[in-house]
């Protein structure tokens, strides 16, 4: 995300959110224990310096011809954990943002939360975590690696889409802000979360003992699955979102040219009539843009099926 | 991919240790009047193209204060210019009504609106790049740390910018060598790809940990000590700095001058 984007309003609360985080993670390794501090901050800072070298170095996409890069989120939090993780990749953010103009200063606060804070503090704990479980098989570990990308970077996407949108610079709406951005960063997740594998397999093999979810733990296959729900939800979501939302327009294109803008509404019969009022009125968003309101939907859905089976736990 | 990264590494180190000497301004006045200039400078509303351009002054006199050439700064802040193109782009399509016309051709609020996000993303590129040149990198991270960012978050800042060139380095040599055995093979499959940062990773990562005994074996306590130089103290000249830039800014987005100069030549 640029400067240009944003509004000061926007930037502030959004730096502030950043600064309140980068106090958490700097007091969290701090109160770590000297001798575990001295060597996690090199550590730190090779993997930052790691993740530009990484980034220079393109990889070609299956079948397309083009190359992509990585953010390297998740392989920051997979090798140094959560709050060490987020602030290396911050650090990486402040650095491509000072030194090589991209980003800016006053989005500095969008661009640490929407790619280390979603990614490191929130995707990783939440999808990783409990995939991995401990020594699970080269596989699982490569399917935690795309499904926590791929999560990542959709919560970007919506990110950037919001900050936006709060800024109110483009004049994008936000509907089709969010249908333009999510499926193009479904496919960017993909290629991060295999470039992502790709560098947690081949750890594995030659130090496994590098990577902080290595050490076994408790199994946790409740979890597990509903992260693997999130993750299918989320994907659903953004592929039935935009579907949605060029089927509707174009649908509206043919009916305005077929019936060469007259009203379509004078020949609806009153059952028609009736049944779209009880339905707006039970909508909470009878006017949405297709993809926002896919995503809400999948959300609330969640949760209701999560509720559920707390309800069935507790007899 | 090697020549254009050893050209940007060597550039940026050349940057580093060729600071302008003509800078007797304390860093820490120049970060804050960016950041105020950039706060302004964004709160002026995108269809006030004209306010807008006004901006773009201060790279211009910051430039020629520390006599660095603004034409550098200018062409390195083109790499945004796509970026924004492809976010104002929407603007010209949603905003079409009529704002002028010059002669028989109309011009809509929306191609106004999409050179100003273009120049908004300029000038804020600028500003930094311009603090950037003159401060240093290094000295930057500094005089950030004395203005209140976390110790480790700098010395991270600090480790991070040094590993830079040693891993770049490393990476050029593991490339060279995939290079000599793919026989023009350009395009790299994942699996390669995540087998030389897997490599380089294992392989930084081992380095890291000499480097932190050597450094533990020196006296580092988890914190970058303060760098050799003696820090300027903060002088009468450096809140002038301050207050004259930082009001001026603040008058210009209150006033708005350029409009206030159309209305005066229209009344003529």
């Amino acid at each position: 995300m640029s400067d240009t984007l944003i509004s000061p309003a926007v930037a502030a609360v959004t730096s502030l959110a950043a600064v309140a985080l980068v106090a958490v993670a700097v007091r969290r390794i701090g109160r770590a224990d000297r001798h575990a501090t001295t060597r996690l901050i090199p550590l730190m800072g090779v993997m930052g310096a790691l993740v530009f070298a990484a980034q220079m170095l393109n990889f070609s996409i299956p079948g397309t011809g083009s190359s992509g890069h990585i953010v390297g989120g998740v392989l920051l939090a997979a090798v140094l954990g959560e709050w060490a993780g987020f602030l290396t990749l911050t650090s990486v953010i402040v650095v491509q943002c000072l030194l090589f103009a991209d980003g800016g200063l006053m989005t500095l606060g969008c661009n640490i939360l929407n790619m280390a804070a979603l990614s490191c503090l929130v995707a990783y704990p939440l999808i990783f975590k409990p995939l991995v479980r401990g020594d699970g098989s080269t596989a699982r570990w490569a399917a935690a690696s795309v499904a926590t990308s791929i999560v990542a970077l959709e919560m970007g996407a919506m990110g950037v889409t919001i900050e936006s949108e709060l800024s109110g610079i483009t004049a994008l709406p936000y509907g089709r802000f969010l249908a333009f951005m999510l499926p193009i960063h479904l496919l960017i997740g993909l290629g991060e979360g295999l470039a992502t594998a790709a560098v947690v397999a081949s750890l594995r093999r030659f130090r496994a003992d590098l990577l902080v979810d290595a050490t076994p733990t408790e199994p946790r296959p409740r979890g597990a699955i509903m992260a693997a729900t999130v993750v299918v939800a989320l994907v659903a979501a953004t592929v039935a979102g935009s579907i949605a939302s060029t089927h509707p327009d174009g649908l509206e294109w043919s009916i305005e040219r077929t019936t060469e803008g007259a009203e379509i509404t004078d020949n609806q019969t009153l059952a028609h009539r009736s049944a779209a009022a009880l339905q707006h009125s039970t909508a909470l968003m009878p006017d949405y843009e297709a993809s926002m309101a896919g995503l809400v939907g999948v959300g609330a859905t969640v949760a209701l099926v999560f509720a559920l089976t707390m309800l069935v736990r507790r007899r | 991919m090697s020549e254009p990264l050893q050209r940007l590494l060597v550039r940026l180190s050349t940057l580093e240790q060729s600071q302008p000497t003509r800078s007797p301004i304390d860093p820490r006045a120049r970060i804050v009047v960016c950041v105020v200039y950039l706060l302004v400078m964004l709160s002026v509303p995108i269809a006030k193209l004209s306010e807008l351009m006004l901006y773009a002054l201060y790279p211009i006199i910051c430039t020629a204060e520390v006599g660095v050439r603004y034409g550098a700064i200018a062409r390195r802040s083109l790499v945004v210019v796509p970026f924004a193109a492809v976010i104002g782009v929407f603007n010209i399509f949603y905003e079409r009504e009529v704002a002028f016309t010059i002669g028989s051709v109309a011009v809509t609020r929306g191609w106004l609106e999409f050179v100003a996000i273009i120049v908004r993303a300029l000038l804020s590129v600028q500003a930094l790049l311009v603090l950037v040149r003159v401060v240093g990198y290094n000295r930057l991270c500094h005089n950030l740390q004395r203005l209140g960012v976390p110790a480790l978050f700098v010395t991270q800042l600090t480790l991070l910018y040094r590993y830079m060139f040693v891993l770049a380095e490393q990476l050029l040599s593991l490339v060279r060598a995939r290079t000599a055995r793919s026989f023009g093979r350009r395009a790299m499959p994942i699996g390669e790809w995540g087998a030389i940062v897997g490599q380089l990773t294992v392989r930084s990562i081992e380095r890291a940990d000499r480097i932190s005994q050597a450094m533990v074996a020196r006296g580092f306590e988890g914190r970058m000590p303060p760098p050799t130089y003696a820090d300027r103290r903060w002088q009468w000249r450096d809140t002038a700095y301050l207050a004259g830039w930082s009001v001026a800014i603040i008058v210009c987005r209150l006033t708005l001058p350029v409009e206030r100069l159309a209305q005066l030549f229209k009344s003529l």
